[in-house]
This record gives structure tokens, sequence and C-alpha cells, in this order.
């Protein structure tokens, strides 16, 4: 087991998910942001299941809150909600091809954006009668293979090949 | 080694614990839209104030840099145009000093209330992103440099919205285009008093509660609207924007008014957020202003 590192990685990959998630966006992109933070917790809660769980992903939660400016416990809630689903199913996860990975990937994305424009609509916000929650789910499937490819890398720096 | 414990985690105390977050989540969520919660919040934002930084720095950097490195001609040729434009405006400014006194002499004459003086102060948008189905940003200006909450900001051309937010070093604003902000304006051609509503988009507002009758003749597409100061956080008389479309349709209770803001919401690199001081010494006692009515009031 070469994980002695992997504490501090963990660390740093989320820290990068926050920046890239508040990184200036092109207006007509705005939508299509893939949900930097929901993959790089899924994949950690994956692969190092006794280390990222539901607590990993309230806190990251939390920090969302406070970038966005969203009621506090709201984007917590639904993070840990993927954080929770994943550690659930976290076993099979590892045996999916990669593909079906991604489709559950964008599965619990899509349904974190409802979550949390059904609590942005209890506090006055009007629910957005198009798809554009759907947007987040598409990009972070389409980046999802990518993404695991780097993170796999960086959590195994010692493998022989 | 402890792994080997942990994998005999059953699903029992995972779904324990997902309640147990469950529970957490919501009583936070609770509390705060109770409107508890507000310094706990400001204290917390010192933990994201360097993820914001490290996002906006870059940015920063190379506005600095394209400065720094700009060549000599088009320094002067820049220069000479501001100078051109202030003095532009320092003459438009002498007669409106002219009026200013003027105008506080003729309401010391009528026993009025003066108007309020206003400080201004600049602050920086910090370059980051906030979730995209509200319209906020977020300036670098906080409790240390008495921002309040519900404090008006504006940038050269109009009203861009108010604080919500007042963090340590830096503050949330929410734009008027948000659909939770509603903003009272008036028309200025006929005095017509009405609500500029925010409808999340980029560039719309929504005017409110104007029935029929009165819209043929009070408000027509290119009016110009000001703050009608009526809801107490704005200064009266800021430009808001221009009445972009009426549609009269009847079979609706009120007509369906649309304005497009004045201010450059989403690309202003600085904004002002505005003091207003309510007068202290002139305003209390009313004879003292009948002794001497000819003298002008000094406004600072």
């Amino acid at each position: 087991m070469q994980r002695r590192h992997s504490g501090w990685i963990i660390i740093l990959t989320f820290i990068i998910s926050f920046l890239l998630s508040i990184m200036p966006w092109p207006l007509q992109f705005v939508y299509w942001r893939p949900d930097w933070t929901a993959l790089i917790l899924i994949y950690w809660a994956m692969t190092t299941s006794q280390k990222v769980g539901i607590l990993s992903g309230w806190l990251a939660g939390l920090i969302h809150d406070l970038l966005n400016d969203t009621l506090l416990g709201q984007q917590a809630l639904s993070y840990s909600l993927i954080a929770y689903f994943t550690a659930q199913i976290h076993q099979r996860l590892r045996l999916y091809p990669r593909w079906q990975q991604a489709v559950v990937v964008g599965g619990l994305i899509a349904t974190r954006n409802l979550i949390n424009l059904w609590f942005q609509s209890l506090i006055g916000y009007s629910f957005p009668d198009d798809w554009t929650w759907c947007y987040p789910a598409i990009t972070s499937m389409i980046l999802w293979p990518w993404l695991y490819l780097i993170l796999q890398d960086t959590h195994r720096p010692y493998r022989i090949i | 080694m402890k792994p080997l414990f942990l994998q005999n985690f059953s699903s029992h105390s995972l779904n324990l614990r997902f309640i147990f977050i469950i529970l957490a989540s919501t009583s936070m969520m609770l509390a705060e839209s109770r409107g508890y919660l507000k310094t706990a919040r400001s204290h917390l934002s010192a933990i994201i104030y360097p993820i914001r930084y490290i996002v906006d720095m870059p940015i920063k950097t190379s506005q600095w840099l394209s400065s720094t490195f700009n060549t000599k001609l088009q320094l002067l040729a820049e220069n000479a145009e501001l100078q051109e434009k202030n003095l532009r405006l320092q003459a438009i400014l002498q007669k409106f000093e002219d009026l200013n006194s003027e105008n506080a002499r003729l309401r010391k004459l009528l026993g009025a209330v003066p108007k309020a003086n206003t400080r201004v102060q600049l602050a920086d948008v910090l370059a980051v992103a906030v979730e995209p189905y509200s319209r906020k940003i977020i300036i670098n200006k906080g409790q240390s440099d008495e921002v309040f909450e519900g404090q008006a900001v504006v940038d050269a051309q109009g009203v861009i919205g108010q604080v919500i937010q007042v963090e340590l070093v830096s503050s949330t604003v929410m734009l008027l285009t948000d659909s939770k902000h509603e903003l009272p304006v008036q028309v200025v051609r006929s005095g017509l008093q009405t609500v500029a509503v925010g409808r999340g988009l980029v560039n719309r507002l929504d005017l409110l509660y104007l029935s029929t009758p009165e819209i043929k003749t009070e408000i027509k597409a290119g009016d110009l609207l000001v703050t009608s100061g009526n809801g107490g956080h704005f200064p009266p008389g800021y430009p808001v924007g221009t009445v972009a479309e009426v549609n009269l349709d009847i079979s609706q209770p009120y007509a369906q008014i649309q304005a497009v803001p004045k201010a450059l919401l989403e690309r202003n690199r600085e904004v002002l957020l505005i003091w207003e001081n309510p007068p202290s010494k002139v305003s209390a006692p009313s004879p003292s202003g009948s002794q001497e009515p000819s003298l002008p009031i000094k406004t600072h």
C-alpha cells in the first residue's frame, strides 16, 4: 500500500476543484461549468472510501456554500448526499467500465443540481423552466474518464509499470 | 491497521451518519433563513478569502502587466483624453455647486430638512464567479472599511445593487437584476412611481404594479428611471435604467413593462460604495433656520 501521501493529495485536489469552480467563465457557457468538486468527491469516495466519506462531502459543500453565497448547509447537504450514494455503491462502482461510471456520475450531479434548485426555490428564486440544470452533469460526464486517469496517477506515484 | 476495522463499517452506521448530517444541514439552513448565523458566516469567510484571492490574482496581475508595458504614446494619448474629460466635468460641476448651494438656501427658507451628505469609496470587483442562478458579485471591501448590509452600490452610469453580506475584508453585492432584488423607482419625466424587479437575466428588469390607464401617458419606451428613495436603502435620484418596452395586455391586471439597467452590471472592474450621512447639526432645530434665512448652507 503506497498511500502515505494521499491525505495531502486529496486535500490539494479539493482545493484545486474550489479554484476551478469559481474561476471566471464566459457568460455564454456559464451553465456548462463542470461540477469539479463533485467529480473529485466521487473519485475519492469511490477509491479511498475509508478516508473520504460523508463528512468530507459535507465540509466541501460548506465551503461551496461560503463561495457561492447560498444558505449555509444547502450545498453541504447536496454534496454529502453524493458522498453517501457513492459510499453505498463504491464496490460495485469500482468494477464498472469507465463509461458506465460516467453515467452514474452524471446522474448524481444532476440530482445534486435539482436538490440545490429546489432549496433555492424555497427561499424565493424561481425554478428555471429550461434544462440548464442538466448541463453541468453532461460536461462532468464527458470529463470523468480523463479525470479518472489523472487522479489515478496522483495516488500511485511509485507504481512500476 | 485501521482500514481493517473500518472495512467492517456496516451500512447501518453510514445511514446513521447521513441522517445526522441531514439534520445538521437542515437546522443550519433554517437558522440562517431566520437571520441567525450572520456573524458565523462572516468569520467563516476568512477561510475562503485565500481561494478567492488566488483566483483573482492572475487576472489582476495581467491587468497590471498590460498597464505597465503600455507605450509612452498610448499613455500620452490617454492622458490628453482624460484631461479633456476632466475639464468638461469640472465645467458641469461648477454649475452643480451653484445649484447645490441654491437648493440648500431654498430648502432652509422652506424650513425643510437639508439633503444628506454622501461619502463615496471605490471598491474592486473580485474576478470570481458565483453560482449562475443568482446575480451577485464579490467586492474587496468589508467590515474593516465600514461596509454595512443594505448599502447602495453604484457605478459611473447608475445603480448596481446592494450589499447583502459583509465579510471581514470582502462583501457580497446582489445585482439589481437578481430575481430577489426589488428597488423602488420613479419615472423622471412624469414622477410615476413603481418597483423595479430583477428577472435573473443578464440585462432585464421588470416594472411592477402599473395598471393600464396610467401607463398610456406617463411611461413610454426610452424614459429614464431613477431611485425614488422609498425603500429606505437607496438614496433618491440615482439613475437605474431606461424603459425598453411597454406591453399593453388587457387580459393581465398590470401592464408588462421592461427596463434595461444603466450600469454596466457584469462588465465592471470597479464600483462605488455610498455612505449617506444623515445631516447632523443643521437638521434638528427649525427656529435657527428662520433666523438668518439668506445665509447659504455649506454642504460638504
